[in-house]
């Protein structure tokens, strides 16, 4: 019997691969089927779609220069450097919503009082 | 080629094709919903439940539940101990499974934050010598880890708790598996005495497809 890690493991590399990466990106524009079913997906399956669109996601950053191909050696820094990107994008929209300082406004009006009009 | 490299050498061909082998089985695993073996010249395949199986699991579930919680042995005590009791147990003779859950936390908490010095290192550029000491780190981490949900897993074996769940992937096996005859997938199994009374290994490869369909999904 195969254990749970072991199927993991081949799940990361199928979804890894050129093959099904390639199916993938087709997939979304064309609606190819990656599998015989259209419904009811099974865990494993739902697992496979998420690795494809985590290893997606991966290599378009690799290709946008964000990270070197080195994080593809293993999984764990597949794993670490996927963990470091989710925080970090939070730490950017934690600042993003922190309320800017209240800028004090100086006029460049300057408001005098109406003059009298003396021959009146 | 000395006795040693020729070992070393065997070894990592056997790693390969079982590496192979698990491949082809998980993209089997992948393409389908419904698992196809083959037991004594006969093709039968495990399949998902439909919602009204799923529905006689739950009434199964509930009748399974107070059946086990209300079991007595010939001197009657209680034979299925639950999750909470067989805890308390356990620490009578000094054995402590919520220690062993929270140094699993704890060993959580560190890996995550190696991980993320190991996901800033990578972005930065930072040496293999480093990226590999994290790394390093991570995989004992990871280790440690494996070893506690194992000892967690044994000591709790028997608690009512498991007994309950193995028996619903019984079940479900019972309701799903189903054999091919003249083109049409049949249920093997009219009753559950039918299924009981069937050939054992049979059973068991039928249960571990269920196991592998379902894999984490709750009963």
């Amino acid at each position: 019997m195969i254990d749970i890690d072991a199927i993991t493991k081949q799940i990361r590399n199928l979804a890894k691969s050129n093959y099904y990466q390639g199916l993938y990106s087709i997939d979304k524009n064309l609606g190819l089927r990656l599998f015989y079913n259209t419904v009811d997906f099974t865990p494993i399956q739902m697992n496979f779609l998420n690795y494809l669109a985590f290893y997606s996601n991966l290599f378009a950053e690799i290709y946008l220069g964000e990270i070197g191909d080195i994080v593809l050696e293993n999984f764990i820094y597949e794993d670490a450097y996927s963990l470091w990107k989710s925080k970090d994008k939070k730490r950017e929209q934690t600042k993003l919503k922190q309320p800017a300082e209240t800028p004090q406004y100086t006029s460049q009006f300057i408001f005098r009082s109406k003059p009298k009009n003396k021959g009146q | 080629m000395s006795l040693e490299e020729e070992k070393i050498k065997f070894e990592k061909l056997a790693d390969e094709m079982q590496d192979s082998i698990n491949k082809n089985f998980v993209e089997s695993l992948i393409k389908n919903n419904t698992i196809e073996f083959d037991y004594d010249n006969i093709k039968y395949h495990v399949r998902l439940p439909t919602f009204k199986e799923k529905q006689e699991v739950a009434k199964k579930r509930v009748e399974k539940y107070f059946a086990l919680l209300k079991e007595k042995d010939s001197e009657g005590n209680y034979i299925y101990k639950l999750d909470v009791d067989l805890r308390k147990l356990y620490k009578e003779r000094g054995m402590d499974i919520d220690i062993i859950d929270n140094d699993f936390t704890a060993l959580e908490s560190k890996r995550r934050l190696l991980q993320e010095k190991l996901g800033q290192a990578l972005k930065d550029n930072k040496s293999d010598m480093e990226l590999k000491a994290y790394k390093d780190e991570i995989e004992t981490i990871e280790k440690s880890q494996r070893e506690l949900t194992v000892k967690k897993a044994v000591l709790l074996e028997f608690s009512l708790e498991n007994q309950l769940l193995i028996y619903l992937y019984t079940y479900v096996t019972f309701l799903t598996t189903e054999k091919l005859v003249e083109d049409k997938w049949v249920r093997v199994w009219p009753t559950y005495d039918l299924f009981e009374q069937e050939d054992e290994m049979l059973i068991n490869r039928a249960t571990g497809h269920i196991s592998l369909l379902l894999a984490t999904e709750s009963l």
